[in-house]
């Protein structure tokens, strides 16, 4: 598994400024950034083609409307809650989110209040301590161990009894969800993790204080907010630093550079399962990649049908890495893919299982 | 330190060698793959010939810590000695404690606690890094150990690889533990995937050769010097062995307790391959028991089994047999009442909770002897680190020297 965001410890950035939204003409490495950020996958052909030279704004403006980009939204929620695996919400009413989110007859707070209502929920958290512990934790970010008071009375909530938590009457386990769910902790701690999330920078408190404000008295402004950090010279940096592919992700990336295709849903997941067990998940990553090369649909180009070499080693690079090959690495691909039919694909194994790859 | 004949463990297991583990994997359906590789290619290492102990005055020089992570009660381990026979005779041959002291945590921060000797507070399903070095850290950079010399093998899915090492700016990822959690490599559709696809076909010499060219040309664009190489070869190396496990039985098991079966399994095997100097096992089922108490107590029956088993195999290898330490400790134990689905829940602040009961066993301890004063589940790692001549700085526990012979 890989940390929520790559911003923890004292490496920590803090953005510099909030508030001026800048200009931006979209490049391939901004590309990549939004795309891994808000579809969980780099961008398809199509897609680089008619986005590449258009502005942030364009850009946002059709994605956030997207239900592909609120069903990628879902799916990070469901990991952070750890929904995941034999957990997984498949087949209910959650289905439904990415659409209404989508048309905005939803909002992410009360999504997230579907979440915490689903069975899958009640099966990962049984029982009142547990339930009410992760309820606390992961909706308004508290930590039990300085509140025991208040997890007594949401488990005597939980099991039926009239009792006063977080400051309102409760007395069954809805009760204590929806409470939780709409406190201004609630808010306050969706609008961090969710700012951490896409700009991968310490939340600041300054400016966050106004953005927690408005997602508590008006939940339907989180989608505004989502504009906002995405515009914001804070996830600029974000996209100039370069973020470590989730492992999600990286198979999603991976299906799409080698073969232009949306990688299944049940393949994805078998993957990332995998990939999530190893603290390292470079080794796996590297024997996936060897796995997909020869797949149906990802099968790597075989010595003549990539041209001439140089010219597709430098549009490879530019591909998967953002960047033209130094000359060193010029020389070095190029003397692999004039040895033998298997040259391309070794350079695709190369590229794909480098360091470098591994972030958008 | 020899185990009754009539001990009703698998023979099969009762000897590990990485011949024997080989042979198993090229039994297995990667065989043909395998077979690019070679035996000589998978366990080539300058770092893995017979090991010197790490302290002149020990003859430890294998640590295995099995971290019973999903809430454990000393009732149902030492309170029921029929329920662990495996762990009763560790105790006999070890020094076992009744008084550890622990905190109910949740069970991410009880087990991240373990393993740094600082008692802290997590959420249940916090999924990130502790800002805390963790014995895997010490004992890596002062001891100038590889990634392969320290493991983690854990049950509990993506939260649990988080041990491997925390934030801290004085170690961090570069000293973390090699992690692998058992249920998620080893799951049913990661292998039907790769039955689906084929596995992975083998580089030959020449292709390997070009690909290291090529890695190398990148690393040297990325300013990346030798350390970057000798990681690289690390992770190839783990590679090769993740491929060798695929065929191999782990991802057979099933039925309760199963993930934790696979973890102390891979432990075993782990031990075989790379004999690594500590290995961290972090097992995770035994938290059934909030819905169901004889669930809970067939985990912990199945835990002590496969506990056997590894021991076992450590007796029954030459170079492990008089060189392997091993302690095994619950994180926290449980309630004292059942709660109302016949389950045990853990918030109650007994002493149930927040005392457990531990074992040390190794050629370094003293024999049958059973501590009855309060100790500290935080204390393990100061302790470990201390075995290895390592020293957990900011850890707050302190180092159990009454278990030294």
């Amino acid at each position: 598994m890989q940390p929520y965001s790559d911003f923890q410890g004292s490496a920590s950035a803090t953005p510099s400024s909030l508030t001026a939204a800048p200009s931006v003409t979209l490049s391939a490495r901004w590309l990549r950034a939004l795309f891994h950020d808000l579809y969980g996958r780099v961008p398809l052909k199509r897609e680089r083609e008619a986005w590449l030279g258009k502005t942030l704004q364009e850009f946002l403006g059709v994605a956030l409307s997207d239900e592909a980009v609120w069903r990628h939204w879902l799916d990070e929620q469901l990991y952070y809650f750890m929904l995941i695996d034999r957990f997984e919400p498949v087949g209910t009413s959650l289905d439904k989110l990415p659409e209404r989110l989508s048309a905005r007859r939803i909002t992410p707070r009360d999504a997230l209040h579907r979440i915490a209502l689903s069975t899958s929920f009640e099966l990962r958290n049984p029982g009142a301590d547990t339930f009410v512990t992760v309820v606390m934790e992961q909706f308004c970010g508290m930590e039990v161990q300085r509140a025991t008071q208040e997890l007594k009375l949401g488990k005597a909530a939980y099991d039926g009894s009239a009792a006063k938590f977080l400051g309102s009457k409760a007395a069954s386990q809805s009760d204590v969800v929806q409470i939780a769910v709409r406190h201004k902790r609630g808010a306050r701690h969706l609008v961090v993790r969710e700012f951490e999330r896409l700009c991968r920078s310490r939340f600041p408190k300054k400016e966050g204080r106004a953005w927690a404000d408005a997602a508590w008295k008006k939940p339907a402004s989180m989608f505004d907010l989502y504009a906002e950090w995405l515009s914001s010279p804070a996830y600029a940096e974000r996209v100039e630093r370069g973020a470590p592919l989730s492992n999600r992700a990286w198979v999603r990336s991976v299906y799409v550079d080698l073969g232009d295709i949306a990688a299944p849903a049940d393949k994805v997941e078998a993957l990332r399962g995998a990939l999530d067990s190893l603290g390292d998940p470079a080794p796996l990553r590297s024997l996936i990649v060897r796995m997909l090369l020869d797949a149906d649909g990802t099968k790597a180009p075989r010595g003549p049908a990539i041209g001439e070499p140089g010219s597709w080693i430098e549009a490879t690079f530019v591909h998967l890495l953002g960047r033209k090959p130094t000359e060193g690495e010029l020389t070095e691909f190029l003397s692999v893919c004039r040895d033998g039919s298997d040259g391309p694909e070794l350079v695709l194994y190369a590229l794909l299982t480098s360091t470098e790859y591994q972030s958008a | 330190m020899n185990f009754d004949p009539s001990d009703p463990v698998n023979p099969s297991l009762r000897s590990l060698s990485r011949r024997g583990l080989l042979r198993a994997s090229v039994a297995g359906s990667v065989a043909g793959c395998m077979a690019g590789l070679g035996a000589s290619d998978l366990f080539a290492s300058p770092r893995l010939g017979p090991r010197l102990p790490l302290r002149a005055d020990r003859k430890t020089k294998h640590v295995v810590l099995v971290m019973m992570s999903g809430g454990v009660r000393s009732r149902e381990t030492f309170g029921s000695p029929q329920q662990v026979p495996n762990l009763v005779r560790l105790a006999k041959e070890g020094v076992l404690y009744t008084r550890l002291r622990t905190a109910n945590l949740g069970h991410f921060g009880a087990s991240m606690s373990i393993v740094t000797g600082i008692s802290e507070a997590r959420g249940i399903r916090d999924n990130a890094r502790g800002p805390d070095p963790t014995l895997f850290e010490y004992v890596r950079k002062d001891l100038d150990l590889s990634p392969q010399d320290v493991w983690i093998a854990t049950a509990g899915g993506a939260q649990q690889v988080n041990y491997a090492y925390g934030l801290h700016a004085d170690y961090g990822p570069r000293y973390g533990a090699t992690t692998l959690d058992s249920d998620g490599v080893f799951n049913e559709e990661f292998k039907a995937l790769v039955r689906q696809f084929g596995a992975p076909r083998p580089f030959d010499d020449k292709s390997s050769k070009k690909v290291d060219a090529m890695r190398a040309a990148l690393r040297k664009a990325q300013g990346g010097g030798k350390v970057a190489a000798r990681e690289a070869e690390a992770k190839a190396r783990v590679e090769r062995y993740i491929l060798d496990e695929l065929g191999g039985g782990t991802s057979e098991l099933r039925g309760a307790g199963s993930s934790d079966a696979k973890a102390l399994r891979m432990a075993r095997n782990l031990l075989s391959v790379f004999r690594p100097r500590l290995i961290g096992v972090v097992l995770q089922d035994a938290d059934v028991a909030h819905g169901s108490f004889n669930s809970y107590s067939e985990v912990i029956r199945r835990n002590d089994a496969a506990i056997g088993e590894l021991v076992e195999a450590i007796r029954g290898d030459d170079e492990l047999r008089d060189s392997t330490s091993v302690f095994v400790v619950p994180e926290f134990g449980r309630d004292s009442d059942l709660n109302t689905r016949r389950g045990l829940d853990h918030g109650d602040g007994s002493d149930d909770l927040r005392f457990v009961s531990g074992v040390a066993w190794g050629p370094d301890f003293r024999r049958n002897v059973v501590i009855k004063d309060d100790r500290r589940t935080i204390d393990f790692t100061p302790t470990i680190a201390d075995l290895f001549g390592s020293k957990a700085r900011l850890a707050k526990g302190k180092v159990l020297r009454e278990i030294y012979a």
